[in-house]
């Protein structure tokens, strides 16, 4: 059976509302009530009766997985597909699916030595699209485009550049680096940056457009010192969002903060900020960021997103989730350029359905606009 | 005063793409000339000028000729989005651009931006003594043009 025959079609009724819902936080107009978004990934092939390795490897049935799910579950009225171990085949590196994880890093990485830093080479624009990670995000984007073009919006997935370049190195070795060569660290993550800038061009050649999502997921407070992310994370991103926009990609941009960013949440208001721009945060601390803090600090130069706990929503109980998504929503409300709630990361694949319900009806009890 | 210009065909062609007459770029660079409200890029040798026309913010790049008075027009570029303010400056990303009236290098940070009702943010270039600020040429012509159709599609 084909991808295409393996979901019912979107009833575009429910399109039409949760379409009023999402673009309300960004044109100032409150629909009804707050938008959720778990970011659900893998979930969605599971609940579907299929593997994590099928949502990963099957980009086209990934992609339509989430959008039914998002209809089923009244989310998003788009779709996404994505994973976090991003443009690093085109840097050498060899990745692979397991039954449980999704693209993995294998040994040995691409850098060994220093001065494998020295060899490796930025693919150009060309190369980039005919590269391993493009492809595999063509294949979704160009069966959403074809199948569900309701649902579609190109992405750029540039996730956290000092994870990827984390992962060439290896993370223990490149963390050693930073303290020890921060030189070496930065001609590698210039490479790397370089490298999604060409991806975040590729993809806005192809599709017009480019939402890119990236943040701080290793860079965070508890790995690094505030000093050493602004070095190694937020400059980078800066220069990154900066090309790919001169290139065309954007203009959505969504910074995804993953982890603790107590020490650092401050200095992400030094990166780029377009008129669709949305800063989620996902813990300060041992606890998720507090929504009100989120709304002080951010919510005049951006949409935000505020987070339960993915461990909450991977564990329970729903009586839990519900009371954590309201803590959550009421300050969500005074937020002047608009609030999602979500998870603090990607809805655990194994969380419970009525999770993400207990969410919902929080939002729909709590998180009504006056 | 109007200022006399010069403009090869290629950029005559780029501003009708764009909706700009060159008389629209004349009066900015008259407004930049007149109120020295500018920026300069000095390894180029290019001023960057702005004026609102219509419902529309305009911007002419231009440099001076040989000929006294003569400006020779680079590119010009517009965007509906009405900007208001620099609300964070990024002291530390210091651009090429420098302040003509202030003699300060630029600097680029966040600038409130309203359409529609709607006021919303986007990366531009401020001199960190005056405030003056622009948005830069590829970031009007891609990122605001995106973003106005955007804003327009959503409201409908």
């Amino acid at each position: 059976m084909s991808v295409e025959e393996l979901f019912p079609k979107t009833d575009m009724a429910w399109h039409e509302k949760a379409t009023k819902r999402f673009a309300s936080p960004f044109v100032g107009v409150p629909y009804d009530r707050i938008d959720i978004d778990p970011i659900v990934l893998s979930h969605a092939a599971k609940l579907c009766g299929y593997e994590i390795r099928d949502f990963y490897e099957k980009p086209e049935f990934g992609i339509a997985a989430v959008a039914y799910m998002n209809e089923l579950y009244d989310l998003l009225p788009v779709t996404h597909w994505f994973y976090s171990n991003v443009w690093l085949p085109e840097l050498g590196a060899t990745v692979k699916c397991t039954k449980t994880l999704p693209w993995i890093v294998q040994e040995p990485r691409p850098i060994q030595k220093p001065e494998d830093v020295d060899k490796m080479r930025v693919p150009d624009v060309d190369e980039v699209a005919k590269g391993f990670t493009f492809s595999l995000y063509s294949r979704a984007y160009d069966y959403a485009k074809k199948n569900l073009p309701h649902m579609f919006v190109p992405i750029h997935y540039v996730f956290c550049l000092y994870a990827m370049a984390a992962e060439l190195v290896g993370p223990d070795q490149f963390i050693m680096w930073t303290i020890k060569q921060p030189k070496l660290c930065h001609k590698l993550l210039k490479k790397v940056a370089d490298t999604s800038i060409n991806g975040a061009i590729a993809m806005a050649n192809k599709y017009g457009f480019a939402l890119m999502i990236m943040g701080g997921v290793l860079a965070n407070s508890t790995v690094l010192r505030p000093q050493q992310i602004k070095e190694f994370a937020i400059d980078y991103h800066r220069y990154l969002v900066r090309k790919a926009l001169k290139g065309g990609a954007g203009p959505q941009l969504w910074y995804h903060l993953c982890g603790d960013h107590s020490g650092d949440y401050q200095l992400w208001k030094d990166v780029y900020y377009t008129p669709f721009t949305v800063m989620h945060i996902g813990y300060h601390g041992r606890e998720v960021f507090p929504a009100d803090l989120l709304v002080k600090e951010f919510g005049n130069l951006a949409t935000v997103m505020s987070s339960v706990d993915t461990k909450l929503l991977n564990f329970g109980p729903p009586s839990a989730v519900y009371e954590q998504s309201k803590k959550q929503l009421l300050p969500l409300k005074d937020a002047p350029r608009g609030a999602v709630l979500g998870a603090a990361c990607e809805l655990p694949t194994t969380a419970p359905p009525s999770s993400v319900l207990a969410m919902l009806k929080a939002a729909k009890e709590h998180g009504k606009y006056a | 005063m109007a200022q006399r210009v010069t403009l090869t065909k290629e950029v005559e062609d780029l501003l009708k793409a764009r909706g700009l007459s060159k008389e629209d770029v004349i009066k900015v660079i008259d407004d930049a000339e007149t109120a020295k409200k500018k920026f300069y890029l000095p390894k180029e040798d290019k001023y960057l000028g702005k004026k609102l026309i219509g419902n529309v913010m305009a911007y002419a790049i231009y440099s001076p000729t040989t000929e006294k008075g003569v400006f020779a027009i680079r590119s010009a570029y517009g965007h509906k989005i009405r900007m208001k303010e620099a609300v964070r400056l990024i002291m530390e990303d210091v651009q090429e651009w420098e302040c003509f009236a202030c003699k300060e290098k630029a600097v680029s940070g966040t600038i409130d931006m309203e359409y529609l009702g709607i006021t919303r943010a986007a990366p531009g270039i401020t001199c960190p003594k005056c405030k003056l600020s622009f948005i830069e040429e590829d970031i009007a012509i891609k990122t605001l043009v995106v973003a106005e159709t955007l804003l327009e599609k959503k409201r409908a």
